[in-house]
């Protein structure tokens, strides 16, 4: 009578597409055992909206809207990449005045960024505090663009050979203002932050090696976290980021706070690198004038640039019309992401959220 | 083996492009499709990583971009080569782990399939999808 | 309310509408506080609207929950899924019945006053328990499991900090303890008194402690399921034992309700809420931990401090 069945004892819990922790629509299927994930899968594409596709039936102006909509936190960085693209297609020299300002902007978006970031994985391990904290200095950045370029997000500012409008002198004031708040909230944020209890959640937790990021194709905060000091502002200078003196901060053993530190102190570097490029920044043009009907000439463009979550390409196909052949996206997230299924098993539940924190992924710029 | 032999040991030819105008330091068109794992493996072992892989249609077929970079020099090689439709083609996720989802992506969007990939599936594209979007012959369905 | 009136039924009804005044009282005014203290932390204001800087909101919030549809899921225990709330909540109506609010106003001073507070605790995890395996929920269930564990964990080390107190008081009886503070025993046990502090807040299933119910991982644990009123008393039930372990915490520690000038019933709100409110900070100020953390914390920490601190006591009052 003694019919021994094996009693399976793990199942499977999905997280997501609709979770307050995946940071947009992300599904995770873990296999675990009690408390602890044996297998995990992630599961793309909830965020798809064919904008490869899109792109070959519509001008290159028209794609510039849209390159804001795929990392809608820090969209300047983005534009920054598409444009810099047809710069180079065209042959386009941008004026000095209008790269400066460029690097201001897009260094406000990288610190947008990485706040955003802290305020989010802060509050997925359960502190509600910080978050407030950095929304409120966001919340001056976010003033600061909608005085110069009309819009809060997605902010549509860059154009071929320079930027849309001028800045004005009350973004110069706010930006002063500005400056004197961040250095203190930061460290404010930081103090408040660095409790032995979050200490204990980050630490020694989702170690990526070395060998892990030449493999995984990982770039960005992702990659300096454990050691690599790859960032195209330095390896790769593009614009007058060679004229402006800033540090890579690195981290060394490669686990969640390692990478947590870096991006804080990256956003310390941002802040010295807005303060020079205000300094040196020159009067003149603020744009080209830019062709109404714009047609690459036939061939193959590529532009990389460092954004907030690591490199971006933009990758143009032309057969000289005015509309792109092929259009590839080569976003940073995609490949930090891919990294995942390799770092949560062996972990506990309650650092899977820990871990995919600390990847900093925006969803809609995966699945573009 | 050292890159400066890439030449010599497979069927590529260089091609002759500038950094300014295209963003590759150095682009090479490939003959022979299987030898793209062994091209592989030596930027592999130089320290390279692979930043992409894509595709785009040509209308008479596909032509398949693997694009390869190195941090401690500014390198961004680029290797090339046709491909017919439908074609079956050689995965390097033995040597490139991170080329699990990039050929996953060129698999859903153009149709190619990998052999000896270890999980091929849609990545993007909703599940039920019919058609692979991104080659120029794909129309949407009429609803 | 023993010296006040002779005739037992007329305490019974005076200490029924006692106990309903100051639960009702303290439910809207420790939720006001929660709610204003969290926000000045955070750089806002908090409620301000409805009534001088929010004071009513939490009376509005009742209501507009008291009119709130009561949906049952599909699949529930229909016997134990509507019985779970009270279950959790009446424990904590119980456990006003010993404490002493002033010399005078005392439910009832048992003689085993202190063992009747922290038995009557203990009835809630069922209650807990049953909520969990009631709502036919996966996470639900697994919230409740994690409930269990922590409660019964961190029982032991609010005992075993407790007995340091007895100890020098020799007597179970509130009044006793209370009367025997010439100095406060926070002077004479200041570890009992903060481990004491941390095990309660475990017991309260708040931050850092609130795994159970942390939203980013598991929805919200094991009352995911109830909406409308029954999810009103389970919040309810979370502020009186609020209260009830700043009271407890107060008549242990701080002296009760004895103080200068002002009457012994202010005094004793005055510490109590003062107690409310560091568990409050405490609330907003820190992450969570992990439960394996959680657990390891209460073993391997604060259950040999708390030994440490009895065998101390006992040692320096045998000494002297």
């Amino acid at each position: 009578m003694d019919t021994v069945k094996e009693i399976k004892k793990d199942f499977f819990i999905n997280m997501g597409p609709q979770h307050p922790s995946t940071h947009g629509v992300l599904r995770i299927v873990l296999n675990v055992e009690g408390e602890k994930v044996l297998s995990s899968e992630t599961v793309l594409g909830y965020a798809h909206r064919g904008v490869e596709k899109m792109a070959e039936s519509k001008t290159y102006i028209q794609m510039m809207p849209v390159m804001d909509r795929f990392d809608y936190v820090s969209s300047m960085l983005f534009e920054w990449g598409y444009v810099g693209a047809l710069e180079k297609a065209l042959g386009v020299k941008v004026p000095e005045r209008a790269e400066y300002i460029r690097v201001i902007m897009g260094e406000l978006n990288r610190i947008a960024s990485h706040l955003l970031w802290v305020g989010a994985f802060l509050l997925d391990l359960g502190a509600f505090t910080p978050f407030l904290w950095v929304f409120d200095a966001r919340e001056r950045i976010m003033d600061m663009f909608e005085e110069v370029t009309g819009q809060r997000m997605t902010n549509n500012y860059f154009r071929i050979g320079g930027v849309k409008d001028d800045l004005t002198p009350q973004f110069f004031k706010m930006l002063q203002d500005f400056l004197k708040m961040i250095r203190e909230r930061m460290k404010d944020t930081e103090d408040l932050i660095e409790s032995i209890i979050f200490l204990e959640r980050v630490k020694d937790i989702g170690f990526i090696s070395k060998q892990d990021v030449i493999d995984y194709g990982l770039t960005g905060p992702v990659a300096r976290g454990s050691g690599f000091s790859y960032d195209l502002r330095k390896n790769e200078p593009y614009s007058v980021y060679d004229k402006i003196d800033f540090e890579i901060p690195v981290g060394e053993k490669g686990d969640c706070y390692d990478r947590y530190k870096v991006r804080m102190k990256e956003v310390i570097q941002s802040v010295r690198i807005v303060e020079q490029a205000l300094n040196l920044l020159p009067d003149g043009p603020y744009t080209e004038k830019s062709p109404k009907v714009v047609k690459l000439p036939e061939g193959e463009y590529y532009n990389a640039v460092e954004t907030s979550r690591g490199l971006l390409g933009v990758y143009i196909v032309s057969d000289g019309s005015t509309k792109p052949a092929r259009f590839k996206l080569r976003d940073p997230a995609f490949s930090n992401l891919s990294i995942l299924d390799k770092l949560l098993p062996g972990n506990k539940i309650s650092d899977v959220v820990a871990i995919l924190g600390s990847i900093d992924v925006v969803i809609p710029e995966i699945d573009r | 083996m050292a890159l400066v032999a890439l030449v010599d040991n497979f069927s590529l030819t260089k091609i002759d492009i500038s950094y300014e105008a295209k963003g590759f330091n150095h682009a090479y068109l490939l003959e022979k499709k299987e030898e793209i794992v062994d091209i592989a493996k030596a930027f592999k072992d130089e320290g390279y990583f692979l930043e992409t892989i894509t595709a785009f249609d040509k209308g008479d077929g596909l032509r398949m971009i693997y694009l390869f970079n190195v941090h401690h020099k500014v390198h961004r090689t680029a290797v090339y080569f046709d491909s017919p439709y439908d074609a079956e083609l050689q995965s390097i996720t033995n040597v490139f782990p991170s080329a699990n989802w990039f050929e996953s992506e060129v698999y859903d969007m153009f149709g190619v399939t990998f052999k000896g990939h270890p999980d091929l599936k849609r990545l993007l594209t909703p599940e039920g999808m019919k058609g692979f979007p991104l080659l120029k012959s794909w129309k949407p369905e009429e609803e | 309310m023993e010296a006040l009136s002779g005739s037992i039924f007329f305490n019974i009804i005076l200490s029924i509408i006692g106990v309903m005044v100051v639960f009702t009282i303290n439910a809207l005014f420790a939720v006001w506080l929660e709610r204003k203290v969290s926000a000045h932390i955070q750089l806002r204001l908090g409620p301000m609207e409805v009534g001088f800087h929010g004071a009513i909101q939490s009376a509005a919030d009742g209501i507009k929950l008291i009119g709130k549809e009561i949906i049952t899921p599909k699949g529930v225990d229909k016997k134990l899924f509507p019985l779970a709330p009270y279950l959790v909540f009446f424990p904590s109506l119980l456990m006003f019945v010993v404490i002493p609010f002033s010399d005078k106003l005392q439910v009832q001073d048992l003689n085993i006053g202190l063992l009747y507070f922290f038995s009557i605790s203990c009835i809630a995890t069922i209650g807990i328990f049953m909520a969990g395996w009631a709502s036919n929920n996966k996470y639900s269930l697994m919230g409740a499991v994690r409930s269990i564990a922590q409660s019964i964990a961190y029982e032991i080390p609010i005992i075993l900090s407790i007995l340091g107190v007895i100890i020098i008081a020799q007597s179970l009886k509130l009044s006793d303890i209370v009367a025997k503070q010439n100095i406060w025993y926070i002077v004479i046990q200041p570890v009992a008194f903060i481990v004491y502090i941390i095990a309660a807040i475990a017991e309260l299933n708040r931050t850092p402690f609130d795994i159970p119910e942390a939203e980013s991982e598991l929805v919200a644990g094991f009352h995911t399921e109830y909406s409308g009123m029954r999810f009103a008393i389970f919040f309810m039930a979370e502020y009186t034992n609020m209260f009830l372990v700043a009271a407890m915490a107060t008549t242990l520690f701080l002296g009760g309700w004895r103080g200068p000038i002002l009457p012994p019933v202010v005094w004793f709100f005055i510490k109590t809420y003062a107690i409310v409110f560091l568990i409050i900070w405490v609330r907003w100020a820190f992450p969570r931990l992990r439960p394996d953390q959680l657990m390891n914390f209460c073993w391997k920490f604060l259950l040999p401090l708390a030994l440490l601190n009895l065998l101390i006591t006992t040692f320096l009052l045998k000494l002297f």
